[in-house]
């Protein structure tokens, strides 16, 4: 049919810490209709083998679009700009049916349902097996030792009878596991895992994030973790990346961002969490956002914000908190926040007065 | 399986007995009852003494719950009684009558599913583009237009003035089998655009909202060819509503063959029902009633059955 040969993919297995993924000045806009919607401005995130990225923020904010994006699987409406790499390949520029070599083989996804991201009329078996052949030639045989393998491989005890049976027949955390397994079974270097614990109860989510850590260590995968539970991402990640209504506003390694966050909004969200140890009544709140469209200029956080000052009227850049290290956050007051989180947090944000000053030392005047 | 087979008859056999109640009563619905049907011309010239003679040969004095006895056990040894008008045995009117009627239905089930069901794939598939768009333009015409006024066009210009087919006449398939299908061409058509369309409609809806769940997203997200992910994984979930369709676009055609066998002249059971009816000649009512009736009970127990065979989910409901 097309006469363009597709570049050669990589196939040799990734060295532990390499790049694998790499998103840069990611735009996404929707258009339905008359009206524009932009869903990324300017996002840059990258993914290494045997590494965790957690994704946080709240519903809309573009967690899931950053992914989708990635994989190709945006809405016709969407306009998407910037760049894509997977291991030197562009991929925002390759067409749909090259991209589809890439879909399943090199990256896969996982979605929040668990139940239902299985076809209900068709066997696991047969289902796992049409994955597992999509990308491999081989015998049927062949794909059968793959699936089996792989079924292995997420810690599915029985894999026989599971093969055998209908969706319906199997619990919420089982499907998970053979969803797993068939993104998987291909050997994707890449698992962009969207909410992938959020149905499922307490105790199976720990075992599905322990399976999918065991995951990365065992075949150095990359792992797009998006959640807007920092529970969640705590226990899994080795870095995060907390997104704001299309922004990354704050990035860097799990402990540190969520130990002292930099950005007022990812204190908010910390300050959401339940904790067995405080004795409160109520959770805190973050403001609405409502009517919360006049920021167009300056921070978009500017209008929830405690910590706002004057010069937060121009838009703040992702900038490093203490130069030198690999944290980053969107905010011109990052070091006030961040000294008032590392004395404690919670309470009310500190005054116009600690700005700028490098964070060496606990040196506000006020607690 | 054998279970949910035994379950299901367990509720048709009930169906069957009461249609044959209903079509047995029949007799007692018409005006005069049936000896004043039988004898046509009013009860007026005949003697009280007469009428008591007659309903004792045709066992009306009997007690009503020993008449529908007896008729039953005759409908079941192949005895539907005699007809008024021709004095002949029904079932040696009515066999060679089946055959068409059964062509014509069984034809427009067939070209319906394909091309109905063909078009409605192609809706959902294509939604929001101009194919999709005609197709749904397209049904929409073909569910709103009379079948009596498309009945009409089809046999004036298709048979009269373009003469692609016969407009009006009927070949036994025994005689000729091109003969048979010309004859049959027109009215089949006429039947399925109603029927297609409605089957394109539904199958267009329950492709699109299977194509719209989760499962069929994380089959892009695994790099499935398209033509999979249509076919297999979003079809499978779109053939229940297919087999649902089937019994009721079977009752819905058995109402348009009346009127498409008159129109275009094809000696089947919806001619033969109307000239009876206007005769009188009950029995021959009787038996094409019983016989429809029979044949929707028996279709509705094979659409369940198929249903549960291609569903998991109901098989489970069923059987637990």
């Amino acid at each position: 049919m097309r006469g363009r040969r597709a570049p050669a993919l990589p196939q040799a297995a990734p060295a532990s810490g390499e790049e694998v993924l790499r998103i840069d000045r990611l735009e996404v806009e929707f258009s339905g209709g008359p009206a524009r919607t932009t869903a990324l401005r300017g996002v840059d995130l990258t993914l290494d083998a045997g590494r965790v990225l957690g994704l946080a923020g709240e519903s809309g904010c573009g967690k899931t679009t950053s992914a989708l994006a990635a994989m190709g699987l945006l809405s016709r409406g969407a306009v998407v700009r910037g760049s894509i790499s997977y291991r030197g390949t562009e991929l925002l520029t390759l067409p749909e049916k090259e991209l589809r070599r890439y879909r399943g083989r090199h990256l896969a996804m996982i979605f929040q349902e668990t139940t239902t991201a299985l076809n209900p009329v068709i066997r696991v078996g047969d289902q796992l097996m049409m994955a597992a052949r999509t990308h491999v030639a081989g015998s049927r045989t062949e794909a059968r030792d793959r699936v089996l393998a792989a079924l292995a491989d997420v810690r599915l005890t029985d894999p026989e009878r599971v093969m055998a049976s209908y969706p319906h027949e199997l619990s919420g955390g089982m499907c998970q596991r053979i969803i797993i397994a068939m993104a998987l079974s291909c050997g994707s270097r890449i698992l962009f895992a969207d909410e992938p614990t959020t149905a499922l109860d307490v105790s199976v989510q720990e075992e599905i994030l322990e399976l999918i850590r065991g995951l990365v260590t065992r075949r150095q995968l990359a792992v797009l973790m998006i959640s807007h539970d920092l529970a969640v991402l705590a226990d899994v990640c080795d870095d995060i990346a907390v997104m704001y209504r299309g922004e990354i506003v704050e990035s860097g390694p799990a402990a540190t961002v969520l130990g002292g966050p930099a950005h007022p909004y990812t204190q908010a969200l910390l300050d959401c969490l339940p904790t067995l140890r405080g004795h409160q009544d109520s959770l805190p709140e973050l403001p609405s956002a409502a009517g919360d469209t006049a920021a167009a200029q300056g921070c978009r956080y500017l209008a929830r914000c405690p910590w706002a000052t004057d010069a937060c009227q121009a838009p703040p850049p992702l900038s490093p908190v203490v130069t030198g290290q690999p944290r980053m956050s969107r905010c011109w007051r990052s070091a006030a926040v961040l000294a008032h989180a590392a004395r404690g947090g919670g309470g009310e944000p500190d005054g116009p007065g600690t700005d700028g000053a490098p964070v060496t030392s606990d040196d506000g005047s006020r607690g | 399986m054998s279970r949910i087979i035994l379950r299901r008859l367990a509720t048709s056999i009930p169906t069957i007995i009461v249609s044959t109640i209903l079509v047995f009563a029949l007799r007692y619905l018409l005006p005069g009852g049936p000896v004043e049907a039988m004898l046509g011309g009013g009860t007026g010239q005949y003697t009280a003494k007469q009428i008591a003679a007659i309903e004792a040969r045709l066992g009306l004095n009997a007690p009503v719950p020993v008449q529908y006895w007896h008729w039953l056990t005759g409908v079941l040894h192949g005895n539907l009684g005699t007809s008024f008008y021709s004095q002949q045995p029904v079932t040696t009117v009515i066999a060679p009558r089946v055959i068409p009627s059964l062509e014509l239905i069984i034809g427009a089930l067939v070209v319906s599913t394909v091309i109905g069901g063909g078009l409605g794939i192609l809706a959902a598939v294509k939604r929001g583009h101009p194919a999709g768009r005609a197709v749904q333009l397209g049904t929409g015409l073909g569910l709103s237009v009379p079948d009596f006024w498309l009945a009409a066009v089809a046999a004036g210009v298709l048979g009269l003035t373009w003469n692609i087919f016969p407009a009006v006449g009927f070949t036994p398939l025994s005689q000729s089998l091109s003969g048979n299908v010309d004859t049959l061409a027109l009215p089949v058509l006429v039947l399925s655009v109603v029927t297609g369309s409605f089957l394109a409609r539904h199958v267009s809806s329950a492709m699109a909202s299977a194509l719209d769940s989760p499962y069929i997203r994380s089959a892009w997200a695994m790099g499935l060819p398209p033509r999979k992910i249509y076919l297999v994984c979003a079809l499978r979930n779109a053939v229940a509503p297919v087999i649902t369709f089937i019994p009721l676009a079977f009752t819905a055609l058995v109402g348009g063959t009346v009127l498409v066998e008159n129109i275009f002249a094809i000696p089947g059971l919806g001619t033969e029902i109307v000239s009876s009816v206007s005769n009188e000649d009950y029995p021959i009512v009787q038996a094409i009633v019983l016989l429809v009736g029979v044949l929707v009970a028996v279709l509705n127990l094979l659409a369940d059955i198929a249903l549960a065979f291609f569903d998991p989910r109901i098989r489970n409901a069923i059987s637990e």
